[in-house]
């Protein structure tokens, strides 16, 4: 497919790049295929998130999202590029200071049936990250966890529950509780609604935004949903074989799609109408898979 | 229990003889609460070439029902009563041999997740052409034969490049690759019916609107009839011609699939189509609100098997119901409502 000029204008000032929370810039990520050939997953990648704001990240699978949101937390390593959170350089921290970092960036993940330990209490769940950042301890901690499980809506009693106990929506709210365990100031939902059925979906949806609206916390969002994605977040960014071929308000991406690639995107989900009636639909191209 | 009114003519809006009809198909499950009931008095019928497509959340049945046509339910469930008739042969009442036959041949099913209902260690073209061996042995007695009838399934579910595909591995093809595959597997036989679960729940947007224009077009030129569960409403109400809303192993809806979203009779499918959020605010069949309004919720979740509630089963989570003596109490009948819709709901109106 033939790729028109990326647009990359979130209308940022210099001023407003100051205040965002995280700013990304140029950021490589690559794996080795064995032997001397490489994948670049992530390829010259730029975004910046304000405090209390909401990011959407979408594309295709195996577009690299996944990998962006790890190398942002520093699960993997990153090739190339900066990442700024919060005035620091994450990709030079060492140590205490990557520690304090991580404390700050907590991650949710798709399926909430592998994400929880099935041998862990839900309390002693929640209590880990309170215990290894060293933030509460005895009575404290136990205390913290019951408000923990109360701010998503589960019951104080669940602490004394295993996993298996709870529905895949419930579970979730666990999965958000462990990543708001540490009062962070970014939260990364990798495709955390995806699994869901639509009814549970919207119960979680409602409990991110009062989250982002009543703690200021700043959301990462990953999905392939556009419609979840325009209903939560302000800012989108499409990605498309790892890079970012557009970072826009969502208003003005749903309104007037910059790239060819975001425009394919909303006329699959819109065309859906016309599929029926036997229109070709519009083709994303052929994706490579390497880069 | 269904009125008479359920009892009398079928309502659907299909031919004089449906390709399936189901008849109050229950399907009983063993489990830890003892053996309890999960599919309950489930009726529906489709035409050929049509197209039903079954949703509600997880756990109401929609894919026991499935499995419970093709009779490949799991040995902890068996099913409990009902008929299910395709082509005028009523199914239950035929040994296991004959509904062998039938079985790929004139009905067949693709899943949800093709990277794992394929053979990882069979080559694409393999699958098919071992589908094509059990259906119809005649058709390809050569190797030539053979590859040339499977090239031919190949191109029919518009694979690109099918003389590459036939001989690569699942894990070669990409997810839509992948589903395609399955379908050609499944059409090998010349099935008139499709049960798709899910079909399209793994796969990217743009992904999915190429299988589902593929579905399409296999209705329109051969007249393929498709049972498509799911639930993702959006997909249904491009899909279907008519959609039945299942919820805790009860059909509570049922009817043309647009007039059922636009203007949903059951509270049930109101809040379903409620909670979905929508890619052009204002759009919605609802009209609601635009983004950063919370979206409606369903209160609670789905009932468990064996501690369902008295009543109409929706009642806890009805906002209409929850207070409502009737609907705590006594659980609802079926009723008919113009334009061949059904529901089975104390406040709706007959």
């Amino acid at each position: 497919m033939t790729l028109s000029i990326a647009v990359t204008d979130p209308g940022m000032s210099p001023a407003a790049e100051q205040r965002s929370l995280l700013r990304v810039e140029g950021l490589r990520v690559e794996f080795t295929l064995g032997g001397r050939r490489t994948v670049r997953a992530v390829d010259d990648l730029s975004l910046t998130l304000d405090a209390g704001g909401s990011l959407g990240v979408v594309g295709e699978s195996g577009c690299g999202k996944t990998t962006l949101a790890r190398a942002i937390l520093r699960l993997i390593p990153a090739a190339g590029g900066r990442i700024h959170f919060n005035g620091h350089d994450v990709l030079a921290s060492r140590g205490a200071a990557l520690r304090a970092l991580r404390r700050e960036m907590q991650i949710v993940f798709q399926d909430p049936y592998s994400s929880l330990n099935p041998r862990r209490t839900i309390g002693a769940t929640l209590a880990e990250p309170l215990e290894i950042h060293r933030l509460a301890r005895g009575a404290a901690l136990r205390a913290r966890v019951g408000l923990l499980l109360g701010r998503v809506g589960l019951s104080a009693d669940a602490a004394g529950r295993y996993p298996h106990e709870f529905s895949g929506g419930q579970r979730q709210r666990i999965a958000i509780a462990r990543a708001l365990a540490t009062e962070p100031r970014l939260l990364i939902c990798d495709e955390c609604v995806s699994a869901l059925d639509v009814s549970v979906q919207a119960q979680i949806i409602n409990l991110l935004d009062d989250l982002r609206r009543e703690r200021g916390l700043a959301l990462l969002f990953i999905s392939h949903n556009l419609a979840v994605v325009r209903h939560l977040c302000d800012q989108i960014l499409v990605m498309l074989q790892g890079r970012a071929v557009e970072h826009a308000s969502c208003d003005a991406l749903f309104r007037d799609p910059r790239h060819s690639f975001s425009r394919a995107l909303l006329d699959a989900v819109r065309g859906r109408r016309r599929v029926q009636r036997g229109g070709a639909p519009p083709s994303a191209g052929n994706r490579a898979s390497e880069g | 229990m269904p009125t008479e009114r359920a009892n009398a003519v079928p309502a659907a809006s299909c031919e004089i003889a449906p390709l399936l009809r189901v008849e109050d198909l229950c399907v009983d499950v063993a489990g830890e609460w003892g053996t309890v009931r999960v599919v309950d008095e489930v009726r529906f019928e489709i035409g050929r070439g049509e197209c039903l497509a079954l949703v509600g959340e997880s756990g109401c049945g929609k894919s026991l029902t499935a499995l419970a046509l093709m009779s490949l339910l799991p040995s902890a469930a068996r099913v409990a009563g009902g008929r299910i008739v395709l082509n005028g042969i009523d199914l239950l009442s035929r040994p296991e041999s004959e509904r062998r036959a039938v079985r790929g041949r004139r009905m067949a099913m693709i899943f949800q997740e093709p990277a794992t209902a394929l053979n990882p260690l069979m080559t694409a073209g393999a699958q098919v052409a071992e589908a094509l061996a059990v259906h119809c042995p005649e058709a390809a007695r050569t190797r030539r034969a053979r590859r040339e009838a499977v090239l031919a399934m190949l191109e029919r579910v518009r694979l690109t490049d099918p003389a590459a595909c036939i001989d690569r591995y699942p894990h070669q093809l990409s997810g839509g690759q992948r589903q395609r595959v399955m379908i050609a597997i499944a059409l090998a036989g010349g099935a008139d019916l499709l049960i798709a679960d899910e079909p399209t729940t793994a796969l990217d947007v743009t992904v999915e609107a190429e299988i589902l224009s593929l579905l399409g077009e296999l209705r329109r030129t051969a007249g393929l009839a498709l049972l498509f569960i799911t639930h993702d409403l959006d997909v249904v109400s491009v899909v279907a011609d008519r959609v039945a809303v299942i919820y805790a192993g009860r059909i509570v809806e049922q009817g043309p699939s647009d007039t059922v979203f636009s203007r949903p009779l059951h509270p049930y499918t109101s809040g379903l189509v409620a909670c979905v959020p929508r890619i052009d605010p204002g759009d919605g069949p609802t009209g609601q609100a635009g983004r950063r309004a919370p979206l409606p919720q369903i209160e609670g979740v789905v009932a468990q098997p064996g501690a369902r509630p008295g009543g109409c089963r929706f009642h806890p989570r009805c906002s209409l119901g929850r207070d409502d003596r009737q609907c705590r109490e006594e659980e609802p009948g079926v009723t008919r409502h113009p334009g061949g819709r059904e529901a089975r709901c104390w406040k709706v109106e007959p």
